[in-house]
């Protein structure tokens, strides 16, 4: 699905990563992990082509016509002027029973008219999750998911990544929280 | 395309305060400036003229501050960019939904506050024309300096953009002059409309390449 061959990328002359090599395959979770500042949102960056590598490159191979990536950075990309309703109708999700099944797990069933700016930090997290889930992409890159999620929202979460790569879709992610599923980890700290 | 620009559109509609404040501005400056005025005072074309594309021209540099800058700091000019669209629609898109919430009820407002305060049945389409041309470059210009700008301030934005903005005040001058001398206006309305046919579709890719470089 995605290659990275021999990246390198440093700041200001310091080496975040050097000659980094390794695929995603389908159905694969990849857990990107290193301290702070160690480049593990620049990987996702450079993977997803928002930042360009000093060196290397990064293959992608996609069918044609498939949702290709998701991506939910530190950011949560929400509107708070906006209502939890409009802000999944930005990134045109519909209501279907499929979809309220998850928003309702997320418990923002009840919270679809309430402006984004009301909401808890928890809860805009948890929408803006619920964004990225709801899209249907054949691979998702979470960076710091779990930051701000309640115990069972994690385990949600966790559940709904198990069953993401089950069906043959892939996920990478950027933790510093122990996740319970299995996953191939990249350190950047080696 | 349509679906990005409605939903631009929707949301500056549901942001009132983006450009409902700054229209609100530009109508107490036309109710305000003559009350400054002795009341037998008579508005000379050209100064009417001039008053207006110039406080246009603030109200559209004021409304067009965060243009960019709100996207980039919630995080969503990020998902934009790794949409299917290319990344120069979600430029037009917003240039089009400004134009149609600001840039039109602008030229309409300066259109009807000429026609009270100075008669000029001879340049009634051409003036309503000339808002509307000035209006869609001036937008344009101001996303430019924004895009410029998003990490820098306003004022960056501002003394970028201000050398674009000279000739068009220029041409847009001496189109008046021409016309109210009776003389050919049709070559000044002309290059106006070159202007605005060069900005419009090309604006959205260079704004487009300075914000995938901000995002860098």
């Amino acid at each position: 699905m995605i290659k990275v061959n021999n990246l390198s990328f440093s700041v200001n002359n310091k080496k975040l990563f050097h000659n980094l090599s390794f695929a995603i395959s389908e159905g694969e979770l990849i857990r990107i992990s290193g301290s702070n500042g160690s480049g593990k949102t620049t990987l996702l960056k450079i993977m997803l082509g928002i930042t360009p590598p000093k060196k290397g490159f990064v293959e992608k191979e996609f069918s044609f016509g498939e949702k290709e990536f998701e991506f939910l950075g530190h950011k949560n990309g929400l509107k708070t002027y906006l209502s939890v309703k409009d802000n999944l109708y930005l990134m045109d999700l519909k209501l279907n029973d499929k979809n309220l099944k998850v928003l309702n797990d997320l418990s923002l069933l009840d919270l679809m008219s309430e402006t984004v700016g009301n909401l808890s930090y928890g809860q805009q997290k948890k929408l803006a999750l619920a964004r990225v889930i709801l899209s249907k992409a054949r691979l998702i890159l979470l960076d710091e998911p779990f930051v701000g999620l309640d115990d069972d929202s994690k385990k949600l979460l966790e559940k709904f990544l198990y069953n993401h790569i089950k069906t043959g879709k892939s996920a990478v992610i950027t933790s510093h929280i122990d996740i319970d599923l299995p996953y191939s980890e990249i350190c950047l700290d080696d | 395309m349509i679906r990005l620009f409605f939903k631009e559109l929707f949301k500056m509609v549901r942001q009132l305060r983006s450009w409902l404040g700054p229209l609100s501005v530009f109508v107490l400056i036309l109710v305000a400036f003559p009350l400054t005025q002795d009341i037998d005072t008579k508005f000379s074309h050209q100064t009417t003229f001039s008053f207006l594309w110039i406080i246009s021209l603030l109200v559209i540099m004021l409304s067009t501050e965060k243009v960019f800058l709100e996207d980039f700091d919630d995080g969503s000019m990020e998902q934009h960019l790794l949409k299917s669209y290319n990344f120069s629609d979600y430029v037009s898109a917003k240039v089009t939904s400004s134009f149609l919430l600001i840039g039109i009820p602008l030229s309409c407002m300066s259109w009807l506050f000429l026609q009270s305060a100075v008669a000029m049945t001879n340049l009634n389409l051409v003036s309503l024309l000339s808002f509307l041309l000035s209006n869609f470059i001036f937008i344009n210009f101001c996303f430019f300096g924004n895009a410029v700008s998003l990490k820098r301030g306003s004022l960056l934005g501002l003394l970028i953009i201000t050398p674009l903005l000279f000739p068009v005040l220029i041409i847009l001058g001496k189109m008046l002059s021409a016309a109210l001398l009776g003389l050919d206006y049709s070559n000044f309305l002309l290059l106006l409309l070159g202007c605005s046919l060069i900005s419009g579709p090309l604006m959205p890719f260079v704004i487009s390449y300075i914000l995938k470089i901000h995002l860098e």
